[in-house]
Protein backbone atom coordinates (compact mmCIF):
# COMPACT_ATOMS: atom_id res chain seq x y z
CA UNK A 1 0.00 0.00 0.00
CA UNK A 2 1.16 3.50 -0.73
CA UNK A 3 1.24 6.19 1.97
CA UNK A 4 -1.85 7.74 0.45
CA UNK A 5 -3.80 4.48 0.50
CA UNK A 6 -2.73 3.76 4.09
CA UNK A 7 -3.71 7.24 5.18
CA UNK A 8 -7.09 7.00 3.43
CA UNK A 9 -7.72 3.57 4.99
CA UNK A 10 -6.95 4.80 8.53
CA UNK A 11 -8.96 8.00 7.91
CA UNK A 12 -12.06 6.03 6.95
CA UNK A 13 -11.52 3.76 9.99
CA UNK A 14 -11.35 6.83 12.25
CA UNK A 15 -14.61 8.15 10.81
CA UNK A 16 -16.43 4.83 11.08
CA UNK A 17 -15.22 4.22 14.63
CA UNK A 18 -16.28 7.75 15.61
CA UNK A 19 -12.83 8.43 17.06
CA UNK A 20 -13.34 10.63 20.14
CA UNK A 21 -10.61 13.07 19.16
CA UNK A 22 -12.10 13.44 15.70
CA UNK A 23 -15.63 13.90 17.04
CA UNK A 24 -14.46 16.56 19.51
CA UNK A 25 -12.78 18.54 16.73
CA UNK A 26 -15.82 18.27 14.46
CA UNK A 27 -18.23 19.35 17.19
CA UNK A 28 -16.11 22.37 18.10
CA UNK A 29 -15.84 23.30 14.42
CA UNK A 30 -19.60 23.13 14.04
CA UNK A 31 -20.15 25.10 17.23
CA UNK A 32 -17.80 27.90 16.13
CA UNK A 33 -19.13 27.91 12.59
CA UNK A 34 -22.84 27.93 13.42
CA UNK A 35 -22.41 30.49 16.21
CA UNK A 36 -20.57 32.88 13.93
CA UNK A 37 -23.03 32.30 11.08
CA UNK A 38 -25.92 33.01 13.45
CA UNK A 39 -24.38 36.31 14.60
CA UNK A 40 -23.42 37.27 11.04
CA UNK A 41 -26.93 36.40 9.80
CA UNK A 42 -28.65 38.64 12.34
CA UNK A 43 -26.28 41.53 11.67
CA UNK A 44 -25.95 40.96 7.93
CA UNK A 45 -29.67 40.66 7.24
CA UNK A 46 -30.36 43.75 9.31
CA UNK A 47 -27.66 45.93 7.75
CA UNK A 48 -28.20 44.67 4.20
CA UNK A 49 -31.96 45.14 4.32
CA UNK A 50 -31.91 48.56 5.99
CA UNK A 51 -29.37 49.82 3.45
CA UNK A 52 -31.61 48.52 0.65
CA UNK A 53 -34.93 49.95 1.76
CA UNK A 54 -33.86 53.32 3.15
CA UNK A 55 -32.24 56.36 1.63
CA UNK A 56 -29.66 58.32 3.58
CA UNK A 57 -26.62 60.45 2.82
CA UNK A 58 -23.55 58.30 2.22
CA UNK A 59 -25.57 55.22 1.25
CA UNK A 60 -23.39 54.58 -1.81
CA UNK A 61 -20.25 54.66 0.33
CA UNK A 62 -21.76 52.08 2.69
CA UNK A 63 -22.57 49.87 -0.32
CA UNK A 64 -19.01 50.13 -1.64
CA UNK A 65 -17.61 49.37 1.83
CA UNK A 66 -19.87 46.33 2.24
CA UNK A 67 -18.82 44.98 -1.12
CA UNK A 68 -15.15 45.62 -0.36
CA UNK A 69 -15.34 43.90 3.03
CA UNK A 70 -16.61 40.74 1.35
CA UNK A 71 -13.02 40.01 0.50
CA UNK A 72 -11.44 40.79 3.87
CA UNK A 73 -8.16 38.85 4.22
CA UNK A 74 -8.70 36.35 7.08
CA UNK A 75 -5.19 36.76 8.48
CA UNK A 76 -5.66 40.53 8.71
CA UNK A 77 -8.97 40.05 10.53
CA UNK A 78 -7.26 37.50 12.77
CA UNK A 79 -4.47 39.95 13.53
CA UNK A 80 -6.86 42.83 14.32
CA UNK A 81 -9.03 40.63 16.58
CA UNK A 82 -5.83 39.31 18.21
CA UNK A 83 -4.70 42.87 18.98
CA UNK A 84 -8.13 43.79 20.33
CA UNK A 85 -8.36 40.74 22.59
CA UNK A 86 -4.71 40.49 23.66
CA UNK A 87 -3.89 41.44 27.20
CA UNK A 88 -2.79 44.95 26.19
CA UNK A 89 -5.72 45.44 23.79
CA UNK A 90 -8.94 47.31 24.59
CA UNK A 91 -10.86 44.09 25.26
CA UNK A 92 -7.97 42.22 26.91
CA UNK A 93 -9.68 42.44 30.26
CA UNK A 94 -12.25 39.84 29.17
CA UNK A 95 -9.56 37.22 28.67
CA UNK A 96 -11.06 35.90 25.45
CA UNK A 97 -7.92 35.29 23.42
CA UNK A 98 -7.27 31.63 22.58
CA UNK A 99 -10.87 30.69 23.28
CA UNK A 100 -13.69 29.52 20.99
CA UNK A 101 -15.37 32.88 21.65
CA UNK A 102 -12.42 34.68 20.04
CA UNK A 103 -12.74 32.36 17.03
CA UNK A 104 -16.47 33.11 16.80
CA UNK A 105 -15.78 36.87 16.92
CA UNK A 106 -13.16 36.64 14.15
CA UNK A 107 -15.37 34.49 11.94
CA UNK A 108 -18.38 36.74 12.51
CA UNK A 109 -16.33 39.73 11.36
CA UNK A 110 -15.33 37.83 8.24
CA UNK A 111 -18.79 36.58 7.33
CA UNK A 112 -21.02 39.52 8.26
CA UNK A 113 -19.99 41.65 5.25
CA UNK A 114 -20.58 38.68 2.93
CA UNK A 115 -24.12 38.13 4.18
CA UNK A 116 -24.81 41.89 4.40
CA UNK A 117 -23.58 42.61 0.85
CA UNK A 118 -25.47 39.68 -0.67
CA UNK A 119 -28.58 40.63 1.31
CA UNK A 120 -28.35 44.19 0.06
CA UNK A 121 -28.18 42.98 -3.53
CA UNK A 122 -31.04 40.51 -3.19
CA UNK A 123 -33.32 42.86 -1.23
CA UNK A 124 -32.54 45.84 -3.50
CA UNK A 125 -33.66 43.88 -6.55
CA UNK A 126 -36.96 43.07 -4.84
CA UNK A 127 -37.36 46.55 -3.36
CA UNK A 128 -37.35 48.07 -6.85
CA UNK A 129 -40.51 46.05 -7.53
CA UNK A 130 -42.18 46.46 -4.14
CA UNK A 131 -41.34 50.01 -3.10
CA UNK A 132 -44.31 51.81 -4.65
CA UNK A 133 -46.76 49.18 -3.46
CA UNK A 134 -45.44 49.25 0.10
CA UNK A 135 -45.42 53.03 0.16
CA UNK A 136 -48.93 53.19 -1.25
CA UNK A 137 -50.05 50.96 1.63
CA UNK A 138 -48.26 53.24 4.13
CA UNK A 139 -46.20 50.34 5.51
CA UNK A 140 -43.86 51.32 8.33
CA UNK A 141 -40.13 50.66 8.06
CA UNK A 142 -40.49 47.73 10.45
CA UNK A 143 -43.32 46.19 8.41
CA UNK A 144 -41.46 46.70 5.14
CA UNK A 145 -38.35 45.14 6.71
CA UNK A 146 -40.06 41.91 7.74
CA UNK A 147 -42.28 41.60 4.67
CA UNK A 148 -39.43 41.99 2.23
CA UNK A 149 -37.19 39.61 4.16
CA UNK A 150 -39.95 37.03 3.99
CA UNK A 151 -40.33 37.39 0.24
CA UNK A 152 -36.58 37.35 -0.30
CA UNK A 153 -36.13 34.33 1.96
CA UNK A 154 -34.93 31.91 -0.71
CA UNK A 155 -32.27 34.29 -1.96
CA UNK A 156 -31.30 35.20 1.59
CA UNK A 157 -30.82 31.55 2.48
CA UNK A 158 -28.33 31.40 -0.38
CA UNK A 159 -26.50 34.36 1.19
CA UNK A 160 -26.46 32.65 4.58
CA UNK A 161 -25.17 29.42 3.07
CA UNK A 162 -22.46 31.38 1.26
CA UNK A 163 -21.40 32.68 4.68
CA UNK A 164 -21.58 29.17 6.10
CA UNK A 165 -19.36 27.84 3.33
CA UNK A 166 -16.80 30.55 4.01
CA UNK A 167 -16.93 30.00 7.79
CA UNK A 168 -16.52 26.26 7.77
CA UNK A 169 -13.47 26.41 5.51
CA UNK A 170 -11.82 29.32 7.35
CA UNK A 171 -8.36 28.75 8.79
CA UNK A 172 -6.27 31.95 8.78
CA UNK A 173 -8.14 34.01 11.36
CA UNK A 174 -9.11 31.19 13.72
CA UNK A 175 -5.58 29.87 13.99
CA UNK A 176 -4.32 33.33 15.02
CA UNK A 177 -7.00 34.07 17.64
CA UNK A 178 -7.67 30.45 18.67
CA UNK A 179 -4.10 29.22 18.79
CA UNK A 180 -5.08 25.67 17.79
CA UNK A 181 -4.94 24.43 21.38
CA UNK A 182 -5.82 20.75 21.79
CA UNK A 183 -9.20 20.12 23.43
CA UNK A 184 -9.82 23.89 23.56
CA UNK A 185 -9.64 25.63 20.18
CA UNK A 186 -8.66 22.91 17.75
CA UNK A 187 -11.06 22.85 14.78
CA UNK A 188 -11.09 20.89 11.54
CA UNK A 189 -9.21 23.36 9.36
CA UNK A 190 -6.50 24.19 11.89
CA UNK A 191 -6.04 20.49 12.66
CA UNK A 192 -5.67 19.64 8.97
CA UNK A 193 -3.01 22.35 8.59
CA UNK A 194 -1.12 21.22 11.69
CA UNK A 195 -1.33 17.46 11.17
CA UNK A 196 -0.28 17.78 7.53
CA UNK A 197 2.76 19.80 8.50
CA UNK A 198 3.61 17.11 11.06
CA UNK A 199 3.18 14.36 8.49
CA UNK A 200 0.20 12.74 10.32
CA UNK A 201 -1.95 12.39 7.26
CA UNK A 202 -4.60 10.01 8.66
CA UNK A 203 -6.41 12.48 10.92
CA UNK A 204 -5.91 15.30 8.40
CA UNK A 205 -7.43 13.16 5.68
CA UNK A 206 -10.38 12.06 7.82
CA UNK A 207 -11.15 15.68 8.66
CA UNK A 208 -10.66 16.66 5.02
CA UNK A 209 -13.24 14.08 3.96
CA UNK A 210 -15.74 15.38 6.48
CA UNK A 211 -15.04 18.96 5.45
CA UNK A 212 -15.64 18.04 1.82
CA UNK A 213 -18.84 16.25 2.78
CA UNK A 214 -20.08 19.29 4.67
CA UNK A 215 -19.19 21.58 1.75
CA UNK A 216 -21.04 19.22 -0.55
CA UNK A 217 -24.09 19.27 1.72
CA UNK A 218 -24.04 23.08 1.81
CA UNK A 219 -23.93 23.23 -1.98
CA UNK A 220 -26.65 20.62 -2.27
CA UNK A 221 -28.84 22.72 0.03
CA UNK A 222 -28.15 25.78 -2.12
CA UNK A 223 -29.14 23.87 -5.23
CA UNK A 224 -32.37 22.62 -3.64
CA UNK A 225 -33.25 26.10 -2.34
CA UNK A 226 -32.58 27.53 -5.81
CA UNK A 227 -34.92 24.97 -7.37
CA UNK A 228 -37.65 25.62 -4.82
CA UNK A 229 -37.47 29.39 -5.24
CA UNK A 230 -38.10 29.03 -8.99
CA UNK A 231 -41.75 28.26 -8.14
CA UNK A 232 -42.13 31.78 -6.77
CA UNK B 1 -66.41 60.31 7.42
CA UNK B 2 -65.78 63.74 5.94
CA UNK B 3 -66.00 64.41 2.22
CA UNK B 4 -62.68 64.30 0.36
CA UNK B 5 -63.82 65.69 -3.01
CA UNK B 6 -63.30 67.83 -5.00
CA UNK B 7 -59.69 67.00 -5.73
CA UNK B 8 -57.98 70.15 -7.01
CA UNK B 9 -54.70 70.58 -8.86
CA UNK B 10 -53.63 74.23 -9.02
CA UNK B 11 -50.71 75.10 -11.29
CA UNK B 12 -48.89 71.88 -10.44
CA UNK B 13 -45.41 71.36 -11.82
CA UNK B 14 -43.22 68.32 -11.47
CA UNK B 15 -39.71 67.84 -12.72
CA UNK B 16 -37.00 65.19 -12.52
CA UNK B 17 -33.35 66.04 -13.17
CA UNK B 18 -34.34 69.37 -14.67
CA UNK B 19 -36.85 67.83 -17.07
CA UNK B 20 -40.39 69.13 -16.59
CA UNK B 21 -42.76 66.20 -16.74
CA UNK B 22 -45.83 68.11 -15.61
CA UNK B 23 -46.32 71.73 -16.66
CA UNK B 24 -48.69 74.08 -14.86
CA UNK B 25 -51.49 71.57 -14.63
CA UNK B 26 -54.75 72.70 -13.04
CA UNK B 27 -57.98 70.73 -12.87
CA UNK B 28 -60.75 69.64 -10.58
CA UNK B 29 -62.08 66.12 -10.11
CA UNK B 30 -65.51 65.57 -8.64
CA UNK B 31 -66.74 62.56 -6.74
CA UNK B 32 -69.44 61.05 -8.85
CA UNK B 33 -67.87 60.49 -12.21
CA UNK B 34 -65.35 57.92 -13.42
CA UNK B 35 -62.36 59.96 -14.51
CA UNK B 36 -59.96 58.96 -17.26
CA UNK B 37 -56.57 60.54 -17.61
CA UNK B 38 -56.07 60.14 -21.32
CA UNK B 39 -53.01 60.82 -23.40
CA UNK B 40 -50.29 59.28 -25.53
CA UNK B 41 -47.22 57.57 -24.06
CA UNK B 42 -44.96 60.01 -22.25
CA UNK B 43 -47.69 62.58 -21.76
CA UNK B 44 -47.43 62.46 -17.96
CA UNK B 45 -50.38 60.22 -17.07
CA UNK B 46 -48.51 58.03 -14.59
CA UNK B 47 -46.87 61.07 -13.02
CA UNK B 48 -50.30 62.64 -12.49
CA UNK B 49 -51.55 59.38 -10.92
CA UNK B 50 -48.56 59.27 -8.56
CA UNK B 51 -49.10 62.93 -7.67
CA UNK B 52 -52.77 62.25 -6.95
CA UNK B 53 -51.85 59.39 -4.66
CA UNK B 54 -49.09 61.39 -3.01
CA UNK B 55 -46.36 58.88 -3.85
CA UNK B 56 -44.43 61.77 -5.37
CA UNK B 57 -44.62 65.40 -4.29
CA UNK B 58 -44.99 68.40 -6.55
CA UNK B 59 -42.46 71.14 -5.92
CA UNK B 60 -44.70 73.89 -7.33
CA UNK B 61 -48.44 74.21 -7.17
CA UNK B 62 -51.07 72.89 -4.85
CA UNK B 63 -52.89 69.58 -4.67
CA UNK B 64 -55.80 69.53 -2.28
CA UNK B 65 -58.60 67.19 -1.33
CA UNK B 66 -61.59 69.31 -0.37
CA UNK B 67 -59.15 71.88 0.93
CA UNK B 68 -56.95 69.39 2.80
CA UNK B 69 -53.57 67.98 1.87
CA UNK B 70 -52.76 64.39 1.00
CA UNK B 71 -51.74 63.36 4.52
CA UNK B 72 -55.31 63.67 5.75
CA UNK B 73 -56.78 61.25 3.23
CA UNK B 74 -53.92 58.93 2.22
CA UNK B 75 -55.43 55.87 3.90
CA UNK B 76 -58.58 56.30 1.80
CA UNK B 77 -56.69 55.96 -1.48
CA UNK B 78 -55.54 52.80 -3.18
CA UNK B 79 -53.53 52.46 -6.33
CA UNK B 80 -53.08 49.72 -8.88
CA UNK B 81 -49.91 50.11 -10.90
CA UNK B 82 -49.49 49.50 -14.62
CA UNK B 83 -47.41 46.37 -14.05
CA UNK B 84 -49.05 44.19 -11.39
CA UNK B 85 -46.89 44.26 -8.26
CA UNK B 86 -47.42 40.84 -6.78
CA UNK B 87 -45.69 39.46 -3.73
CA UNK B 88 -43.68 36.29 -4.27
CA UNK B 89 -46.29 34.25 -2.44
CA UNK B 90 -49.47 32.33 -3.16
CA UNK B 91 -52.70 33.96 -4.33
CA UNK B 92 -54.23 33.57 -0.86
CA UNK B 93 -51.16 35.04 0.85
CA UNK B 94 -51.26 38.02 -1.51
CA UNK B 95 -54.83 38.73 -0.50
CA UNK B 96 -54.09 38.11 3.15
CA UNK B 97 -51.22 40.62 2.99
CA UNK B 98 -53.76 43.30 2.12
CA UNK B 99 -56.40 42.06 4.58
CA UNK B 100 -53.78 42.46 7.32
CA UNK B 101 -53.64 46.19 6.50
CA UNK B 102 -57.34 46.59 7.25
CA UNK B 103 -59.15 46.67 10.57
CA UNK B 104 -60.45 43.13 10.10
CA UNK B 105 -59.85 41.09 13.26
CA UNK B 106 -57.23 38.37 13.06
CA UNK B 107 -59.73 35.51 13.44
CA UNK B 108 -61.97 36.89 10.68
CA UNK B 109 -59.17 37.31 8.14
CA UNK B 110 -59.48 33.81 6.75
CA UNK B 111 -63.21 34.31 6.20
CA UNK B 112 -62.65 37.66 4.43
CA UNK B 113 -59.90 36.10 2.34
CA UNK B 114 -62.14 33.24 1.25
CA UNK B 115 -64.95 35.66 0.41
CA UNK B 116 -62.67 37.69 -1.86
CA UNK B 117 -61.29 34.58 -3.52
CA UNK B 118 -64.80 33.42 -4.29
CA UNK B 119 -66.07 36.81 -5.42
CA UNK B 120 -63.27 37.17 -7.95
CA UNK B 121 -63.36 33.56 -9.02
CA UNK B 122 -59.88 32.88 -7.68
CA UNK B 123 -60.70 30.11 -5.19
CA UNK B 124 -59.34 27.33 -7.39
CA UNK B 125 -56.06 29.22 -7.65
CA UNK B 126 -55.85 30.11 -3.95
CA UNK B 127 -52.74 28.09 -3.17
CA UNK B 128 -50.97 28.63 -6.48
CA UNK B 129 -47.83 30.77 -6.56
CA UNK B 130 -48.66 34.01 -8.37
CA UNK B 131 -46.01 33.34 -10.99
CA UNK B 132 -48.19 30.58 -12.43
CA UNK B 133 -51.13 32.93 -13.11
CA UNK B 134 -52.03 34.35 -16.50
CA UNK B 135 -51.90 38.12 -17.06
CA UNK B 136 -55.68 38.36 -16.70
CA UNK B 137 -55.69 36.35 -13.46
CA UNK B 138 -52.86 38.47 -12.08
CA UNK B 139 -54.78 41.68 -12.79
CA UNK B 140 -57.92 40.18 -11.23
CA UNK B 141 -55.92 39.27 -8.13
CA UNK B 142 -54.42 42.77 -7.93
CA UNK B 143 -57.89 44.32 -8.04
CA UNK B 144 -59.33 41.75 -5.61
CA UNK B 145 -56.70 42.32 -2.94
CA UNK B 146 -56.82 46.11 -3.38
CA UNK B 147 -60.57 46.13 -2.82
CA UNK B 148 -60.10 44.46 0.58
CA UNK B 149 -58.78 47.86 1.68
CA UNK B 150 -62.21 49.33 0.90
CA UNK B 151 -60.73 52.58 -0.41
CA UNK B 152 -62.82 55.64 -1.20
CA UNK B 153 -60.76 56.31 -4.31
CA UNK B 154 -59.25 53.68 -6.58
CA UNK B 155 -56.47 54.80 -8.90
CA UNK B 156 -55.69 52.49 -11.81
CA UNK B 157 -52.63 53.25 -13.88
CA UNK B 158 -53.11 51.80 -17.38
CA UNK B 159 -54.92 48.80 -15.93
CA UNK B 160 -55.28 46.92 -19.20
CA UNK B 161 -51.80 47.50 -20.60
CA UNK B 162 -50.89 43.81 -20.22
CA UNK B 163 -54.25 42.33 -21.10
CA UNK B 164 -55.78 40.82 -24.22
CA UNK B 165 -59.12 42.22 -25.50
CA UNK B 166 -61.21 39.63 -23.66
CA UNK B 167 -59.55 40.28 -20.31
CA UNK B 168 -59.68 44.02 -20.98
CA UNK B 169 -63.47 43.90 -21.33
CA UNK B 170 -63.71 41.76 -18.18
CA UNK B 171 -61.60 44.32 -16.32
CA UNK B 172 -63.79 47.16 -17.58
CA UNK B 173 -66.87 45.32 -16.35
CA UNK B 174 -65.27 45.00 -12.90
CA UNK B 175 -64.33 48.70 -12.88
CA UNK B 176 -67.88 49.73 -13.75
CA UNK B 177 -69.29 47.47 -11.01
CA UNK B 178 -66.93 48.90 -8.41
CA UNK B 179 -67.86 52.39 -9.50
CA UNK B 180 -71.58 51.62 -9.15
CA UNK B 181 -70.95 50.62 -5.55
CA UNK B 182 -69.81 54.18 -4.81
CA UNK B 183 -66.05 53.98 -5.16
CA UNK B 184 -64.44 56.84 -7.05
CA UNK B 185 -62.46 55.56 -10.03
CA UNK B 186 -59.59 57.47 -11.59
CA UNK B 187 -57.74 55.60 -14.30
CA UNK B 188 -55.13 56.42 -16.88
CA UNK B 189 -55.12 55.05 -20.38
CA UNK B 190 -53.78 55.71 -23.84
CA UNK B 191 -56.65 53.77 -25.37
CA UNK B 192 -59.22 56.31 -26.49
CA UNK B 193 -61.87 53.63 -27.05
CA UNK B 194 -61.43 52.38 -23.52
CA UNK B 195 -61.85 55.92 -22.23
CA UNK B 196 -65.01 56.20 -24.29
CA UNK B 197 -66.35 52.91 -22.89
CA UNK B 198 -65.73 53.64 -19.22
CA UNK B 199 -65.05 57.29 -18.49
CA UNK B 200 -67.56 59.95 -17.57
CA UNK B 201 -64.96 62.67 -17.22
CA UNK B 202 -61.81 63.07 -19.30
CA UNK B 203 -58.54 64.79 -18.56
CA UNK B 204 -56.54 64.91 -21.78
CA UNK B 205 -52.78 65.33 -21.44
CA UNK B 206 -50.09 65.95 -23.98
CA UNK B 207 -46.39 66.55 -23.27
CA UNK B 208 -47.07 67.11 -19.58
CA UNK B 209 -49.72 69.76 -20.25
CA UNK B 210 -53.42 69.48 -19.63
CA UNK B 211 -55.14 70.06 -22.95
CA UNK B 212 -58.71 69.38 -21.92
CA UNK B 213 -60.83 68.63 -18.86
CA UNK B 214 -64.38 67.85 -19.91
CA UNK B 215 -67.20 65.46 -19.30
CA UNK B 216 -66.81 62.47 -21.58
CA UNK B 217 -69.91 63.10 -23.68
CA UNK B 218 -68.81 66.59 -24.70
CA UNK B 219 -65.23 65.49 -25.12
CA UNK B 220 -66.11 62.84 -27.66
CA UNK B 221 -68.94 64.73 -29.43
CA UNK B 222 -67.48 68.22 -29.64
CA UNK B 223 -63.71 68.13 -29.35
CA UNK B 224 -62.40 71.67 -28.95
CA UNK B 225 -58.84 71.13 -30.06
CA UNK B 226 -57.58 69.96 -33.43
CA UNK B 227 -55.23 67.49 -31.80
CA UNK B 228 -58.10 65.69 -30.09
CA UNK B 229 -60.30 65.86 -33.17
CA UNK B 230 -57.53 64.32 -35.25
CA UNK B 231 -57.05 61.58 -32.72
CA UNK B 232 -60.75 60.85 -32.62
CA UNK B 233 -61.09 60.89 -36.39
CA UNK B 234 -58.26 58.45 -36.70
CA UNK B 235 -59.92 56.01 -34.34
CA UNK B 236 -63.66 56.45 -34.79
Amino acid sequence: MTDFQTAAYIAIKLILELDSNLVEIILLSLKVTFSSVFIATVLGLYVGTIVSITNFPGKNIIVVLLNSFMGLPPVVVGLVVYLMLSRVGPFGVFGLLYSPTAMIIAQSILITPIIAALTRQIVSDLWVKYELQFRSLCLSLKESFFEIIWDARHGLLTAIFAGLGRAIAEVGAVIIVGGNIEHVTRVMTTTIAMETSKGNLELAMALGMILLLLTFLINLSLFLIGNRSKNY
Amino acid sequence: MSEIFPLKFSKVNYQVNGKRLIKDVSFEILKNKRTAILGPNGSGKTTIMLLIHGLIKAKDGLISWNGRDHQAIKKRLAMIFDKPILLKRSVRENINFFVKRTKVQRKKRLFVCNQILKKFDLNLLANQPVQSLSAGEKQRLVIARTLTLNPKVLLLDEPSSNLDPENTLELERIIKNISKQGMKIIFSTNDILQAKRIAQHILFLSNGKLIESLDAKTFFQKPRFKKIEKLLRGVL
